[in-house]
C-alpha cells in the first residue's frame, strides 16, 4: 500500500480498531515512512486531547462504526473517482467528530450530575476555533450542501460549546478540476 | 578637452542609470494592476430556503457599459440574491443568463458609469506572462503573476467538461474565481475559472488543536508540484457575454457530437490528406446530429461548404450559428462519401 492508502487507515489505527491484516500492513509501512508516522502522531495527540475532554472510554467498535457512517455520509454527491479517497482534512475531521460524538454520548450518561456550565469564558471561542479548524471548510465551499457537516454542540466537562463547522460568510468560490478529458476531443 | 571628458564619462553614466530587469518587470506589473484593477469587482451570492448555504463570494469584472458584469456561472446560478462591490460601492445585481459551456455568467447592476475591461483581440501565447487579479479569500484585488503553460486545454469541473481553456502558473485561490487574467499589455486575456488541486498541501486539521493546547504546530509539508490554474479565454468570454446580452439568454448553435482528429492509421487507410476530417466519437441523444442520422465513426469531411481541418474552429463555427439554421455536411462512412443536411439547434446547455 502507498502512503495515500495507509493514511486512510490511520484514524482507525490510532483508535486500535483495524483488522489484523490491515494493522500489520500499516505497522510495516510506519517502520520506514516518517511522513505517515508523523501524521499518526497527530491523530494520537488529537485523540489524547479528546480523551481528556470526555468521560470514560468508548465501547469497543464505536470508533469504527462512527467512522464508517461518517465516511459514507461524506461520500454523498462526491464524484465516483474521488469517493474512495477522502482528503486528510476529511479524515481528521471524521476522527475528531467521532471523538466528539463519543464525548457527547458519555456526557449524556452523566448529564444528571454535571450541574451548570462552568467553562472559563476564554475556552469557548478557543474550542470552537479548534474544532472548526478540523472541518474542511475550503473543500466544503465547493461541495453540495449535503456534504457540509451540520452545526453541533460540543459537550465537555463543565459545559457545552455550540460549534458551527463552517463559519458564516466564510465561503469563497473556486471550483476544482476533477479530471483531464481526452485533450483532442471537442464537443459541439 | 571638455567634450572628450564627456564622451568618456557618458558610458559610465548610462550604465548607472540603466534599470535592472527586475525593476522594469516590477514597474510593468504594477502598471498592469493599476490599469486592470478598476475592472475588478467582488460578487457575493446569497441563498435562501431550508438548509440554505452561507453566502458565497467570488470575483468578476465589468464587461461593458450599461452595468454588465461577468463572473463565474457556478457561483451565482442558484443564488437568491447577488451583490456586486466595485470600489467602495455595492450594488444589487440582476442575473441576466449564463453559459454552462464556458462558465460565463452575465449580471447587470444599475451603474452604467463603471469602466469596462479591455479584452484582448488575439489569443494569448504559450509562455506569455500573465497577471491574475481576484479577491482571494475576500481580500480585494489580490494579484499573482505567472505564465501561460498551455492553451486549448480540456478540463472536467463539477462533472462538466470545459474546452479550450488556458492553463497558467499564476496562483489562484478561493474567491479569485471570475477574476481577471491580464496580459503584458494590461488587456484581459481570460477569466479565472478553476484550479487543479494536485500537489496542494493538505490542510492539517490537527493544527488547530495543537495550537489550542500550546503545542508547537509543524509547518504543512508541500506534497507534489504546484497547482495548475485555468482560465476561460477572452474569445469565449466575449462570445458568451455578447450572446447573453443580445438575447437575454444563452443562444449558441449545437450539433450534438463529440469529435476528434482522424489518426494517422485511419487517414492512411481512407486516403485522407494530413489534418483533413474529424472522426465522430459520440452522438448525443435527441440532438441535431442524431436526427440527421450521423453515427459514431463517421468522418466529417466538410461542414457548411468548408473542409473540416481544425476542430476548435469548427466548434466555434457551430456555436456561432443562431438557430434555427440548416447546414449541409459531407461525411465518409465505410469509405463512401455522403451528403447530409443538419438542422442546427440551440444548445440545451445540458
Amino acid at each position: 500500500m502507498d502512503c495515500e492508502e495507509i493514511r486512510e487507515f490511520l484514524p482507525l489505527f490510532a483508535g486500535g480498531e483495524l483488522g489484523e491484516g490491515e494493522r500489520v500492513a500499516v505497522e510495516a509501512h510506519l517502520g520506514f515512512c516518517a511522513g505517515c508516522a508523523r501524521e499518526l502522531d497527530r491523530y494520537r495527540q488529537a485523540r489524547a486531547l479528546l480523551a481528556d475532554l470526555r468521560e470514560g472510554e468508548p465501547p469497543p467498535g464505536t470508533w469504527k462504526a462512527l467512522w464508517r457512517g461518517l465516511e459514507e455520509g461524506l461520500s454523498l454527491g462526491v464524484p465516483a473517482g474521488l469517493r474512495s479517497r477522502p482528503s486528510g482534512a476529511y479524515r481528521l475531521a471524521a476522527a475528531l467528530l467521532v471523538g466528539l460524538a463519543v464525548g457527547l454520548a458519555a456526557h449524556a450518561a452523566r448529564r444528571e450530575a454535571a450541574g451548570p456550565a462552568s467553562l472559563p469564558a476564554a475556552t469557548v471561542p478557543a474550542l470552537q476555533a479548534a474544532v472548526r479548524g478540523t472541518v474542511p471548510t475550503a473543500a466544503a465551499a465547493d461541495s453540495p450542501a449535503a456534504l457540509r457537516p451540520e452545526a453541533f454542540t460540543l459537550r465537555v466537562r463543565g459545559g457545552a460549546v455550540p460549534v458551527s463547522p463552517v463559519p458564516p460568510k466564510d465561503r469563497f468560490h473556486l471550483p476544482l478540476v476533477e479530471a483531464f478529458p481526452p485533450p483532442d476531443e471537442r464537443e459541439f | 578637452m571638455t567634450a572628450l571628458g564627456f564622451l568618456l564619462i557618458l558610458p559610465l553614466w548610462r550604465q548607472g542609470a540603466e534599470e535592472s530587469i527586475l525593476r522594469r518587470m516590477e514597474r510593468e506589473v504594477a502598471s498592469i494592476v493599476e490599469k486592470a484593477s478598476p475592472w475588478l469587482v467582488q460578487v457575493t451570492a446569497t441563498f435562501e430556503g431550508p438548509g440554505a448555504a452561507e453566502p458565497l463570494r467570488c470575483s468578476g469584472f465589468v464587461y461593458s457599459r450599461g452595468g454588465y458584469v461577468v463572473t463565474d456561472a457556478g457561483a451565482v446560478e442558484s443564488a437568491a440574491g447577488i451583490r456586486v462591490s466595485a470600489g467602495e460601492r455595492t450594488f444589487a445585481a440582476r442575473p441576466v443568463a449564463s453559459d454552462r459551456r464556458t462558465g460565463v455568467a452575465v449580471l447587470q447592476v444599475a451603474a452604467p458609469d463603471l469602466a469596462p475591461a479591455v479584452l484582448a483581440e488575439e489569443p494569448c501565447r504559450v509562455g506569455a506572462w500573465v497577471v491574475a487579479l481576484g479577491n482571494a479569500y475576500g481580500m480585494r484585488t489580490s494579484v499573482s503573476v505567472g505564465t501561460v503553460g498551455g492553451t486549448g486545454r480540456s478540463i472536467l469541473v463539477g462533472g462538466r467538461k470545459y474546452e479550450d481553456m488556458i492553463q497558467m502558473s499564476a496562483a489562484v485561490h478561493p474567491g479569485d474565481c471570475g477574476g481577471i487574467v491580464a496580459d503584458s499589455s494590461g488587456r484581459l486575456v481570460g477569466m479565472i475559472h478553476s484550479v487543479c488541486p494536485t500537489g496542494v498541501p493538505e490542510r492539517d486539521g490537527a493544527l488547530g488543536l495543537l495550537q489550542l493546547f500550546g503545542k508547537e504546530a509543524p509547518a504543512p509539508e508541500p506534497r507534489g508540484p504546484a497547482p495548475l490554474s485555468f482560465a476561460t479565454p477572452a474569445a469565449w468570454v466575449r462570445f458568451s457575454a455578447d450572446r447573453i446580452i443580445r438575447h437575454r439568454r444563452m443562444v449558441r448553435g449545437w450539433l450534438g457530437v463529440t469529435a476528434r482528429p482522424v489518426d494517422e492509421a485511419m487517414r492512411a487507410q481512407l486516403g485522407l490528406a494530413e489534418g483533413a476530417g474529424a472522426e465522430i466519437v459520440r452522438v448525443e441523444p435527441d440532438s441535431p446530429a442524431r436526427k440527421a442520422r450521423l453515427l459514431t465513426r463517421d468522418i466529417l469531411l466538410e461542414f457548411d461548404g468548408e473542409p473540416v481541418r481544425n476542430l476548435e474552429a469548427l466548434r466555434y463555427k457551430v456555436a456561432s450559428y443562431e438557430p434555427p439554421v440548416k447546414v449541409r455536411a459531407a461525411i465518409l462512412r465505410h469509405g463512401e462519401r455522403r451528403e447530409v443536411e443538419i438542422q442546427i439547434e440551440i444548445d440545451p446547455q445540458r
